[in-house]
């Protein structure tokens, strides 16, 4: 497989859904500890409704598909994660508008604009305990597989590690942003809910390229 | 907790539908969710949207101002959190009249976040929305940083003067300039004498022991200039005034509205005494009050404490904070 087209990303989706449901009670853990414990029910809440909504869709262009699923997590899941999650879903989205089929240069620009989108909304870069740590390395990685031509299997091995190093590296790290801020000392040495679930979307990814 | 609610989960959603019952006549919820506030009289052809949005736990901010004369809508978060950028779209769709819509709102990273995504999502369907973003307040920044300062009960100004300008079917470019103008003269400072509790928290979100105060406090209970002993009402108002006044600065000659506003405990009395010697200073200063209000206009829950807020005036924005206005929790009569 060296291309993905609509169908593809619906079941990538879809996939991500099922991945945020397993681990529903891990994130709610993680967020306890340094938030206010609603991450796991967000995300469930948000990717639901993006099933939901995209998977009846008769629409080829995977851009369409994207923007439609960052509104789906816009209104269902109502937090701040939810805006920035949205944001990188509606940038993606953007750069392959007319789109049916992407290839793994385009993913690596997607998952580019999707972190850069994060960054540039929640003025956030890595080294700050979010969800940037763990999605910033996958996309470098990404990227890298890329200009190295690798398949899109291997390529998301390289990107699924490098997320699951920048989500164990965020154990070391001290939050800047949000009411995270209050917890520096209970969250040390815990890794960072919104990193966890950058981790869990490329995890979607991984497996399915394995399967 | 010392509190009258019935299930903590259900305190914001059932303050809206007391509000909602109160003031039929002038808002309505849409899109079946109460969080998605908006102005119910007749739309006028042409106007500029104003929406604003927030954490709820500050009322008469932010949906209390949501009426004639100010603000068309208002997203409604839970306590001291942001509403979600679809409910913010949702009101955006609803009050645009095709001449766009401005959002003004307070410093806030998840209401900039939230607000920011609403305003990306709006565009795509061709809805033309601007943004000032409120930073009056003094102690949470220095002026170098202004950017980085919280909005707090300045607000009360600006949705007035921008509101008062968009009900004269001014341009999106024009409110907007206004708008801007007031967070340019708009200067505020608080002091904070006890915390206050989120009803699903609980218990205090900050520690305030008897005798304590703190100057420059947030309106959410984020750290001001430290805490101090409580000093009396004239020396918190010198230390207040002079942050203030030399922040701008105002000068010698110049003439300012004045906005004492109380937290949430603290008595009109008590605001009173705080006046009189903000309008003693201001005397000695040599600079004029044009017209004060002094009541609620941004709490923070139940905490005591005040805030002081100035706006230098000049003819335009004078004119403007004249007109008429009625809201459910503000009502103005043309002034002279």
């Amino acid at each position: 497989m060296d291309k993905l087209n609509s169908g593809d990303i619906k079941k990538i989706l879809t996939k991500i859904k099922d991945l945020m449901i397993e681990n529903e009670e891990y994130l709610f853990k993680l967020d306890s500890t340094m938030g206010d414990g609603d991450l796991g029910i967000t995300m469930k809440k948000g990717f639901n409704k993006v099933v939901e909504e995209v998977s009846n869709l008769k629409e080829d262009s995977v851009g369409e598909i994207l923007i439609k699923a960052s509104i789906a997590i816009s209104s269902a899941a109502s937090s701040t994660i939810g805006a920035l999650v949205a944001t990188g879903f509606m940038r993606a989205g953007k750069i392959v508008i007319d789109r049916t089929e992407i290839n793994l240069n385009d993913l690596a620009n997607m998952m580019d604009a999707f972190v850069k989108g994060i960054m540039e909304r929640g003025k956030g870069k890595p080294g700050e305990k979010t969800i940037i740590d763990s999605l910033y390395p996958a996309a470098k990685a990404l990227k890298l597989a890329a200009k190295n031509k690798k398949n899109l299997k291997e390529s998301f091995i390289d990107a699924y590690r490098s997320a699951v190093e920048g989500l164990e590296a965020t154990k070391k790290m001290a939050s800047v942003h949000g009411r995270a801020i209050y917890h520096t000392k209970r969250a040390s040495g815990i890794e960072d809910p919104g990193a966890a679930a950058g981790m869990i979307m490329i995890k979607a990814f991984y497996d399915y390229f394995e399967i | 907790m010392q509190k009258i609610i019935n299930n903590p989960k259900d305190f914001v959603d059932e303050m809206l539908e007391g509000i909602l019952a109160a003031y039929p006549d002038q808002l309505k919820c849409i899109k079946n969710d109460l969080r998605c506030i908006v102005r119910s009289d007749e739309k006028k052809p042409g106007k500029v949207g104003l929406s604003t949005g927030g954490g709820s736990g500050h009322l008469p901010l932010f949906l209390g101002y949501v009426g004639k004369g100010m603000l068309d809508c208002c997203a409604v978060g839970n306590i001291f959190a942001s509403p979600s950028a679809n409910q913010m779209l949702e009101i955006t769709r609803e009050i645009n009249r095709g001449n766009g819509v401005l959002y003004i709102y307070g410093n806030y990273s998840g209401d900039i976040i939230n607000f920011d995504m609403a305003a990306e999502m709006a565009k795509m369907e061709d809805i033309k929305v601007e943004q000032v973003i409120a930073t009056d307040d003094v102690a949470s920044a220095p002026k170098e940083k202004q950017n980085k300062r919280r909005g707090v009960a300045g607000l009360f100004y600006i949705y007035k003067i921008a509101g008062a300008y968009a009900e004269e079917v001014a341009s999106l470019d024009e409110v907007k300039r206004v708008a801007e103008k007031v967070c340019t003269n708009v200067r505020t400072m608080g002091v904070g004498l006890s915390p206050c509790i989120i009803p699903e928290v609980g218990k205090p979100t900050f520690e305030m022991k008897e005798g304590e105060m703190e100057i420059g406090i947030g309106i959410h209970g984020e750290a001001g200039m430290g805490k101090d002993k409580l000093k009396t009402a004239d020396e918190i108002v010198d230390q207040i005034m002079n942050s203030i006044l030399n922040d701008l600065p105002y000068k010698s000659g110049d003439e300012v509205s004045v906005l004492i506003n109380g937290l949430g405990a603290t008595p009109r009395e008590e605001l009173f005494v705080v006046y009189r010697k903000v309008a003693k200073i201001l005397k000695e200063k040599d600079i004029k009050v044009f017209h004060p209000y002094i009541g609620e206009f941004a709490a923070s829950m139940e905490m005591a404490g005040t805030s002081i807020t100035l706006l230098r005036l000049d003819k335009e924005l004078k004119e403007l904070l004249k007109k008429p206005a009625r809201t459910p929790f503000f009502e103005q009569a043309e002034l002279k």
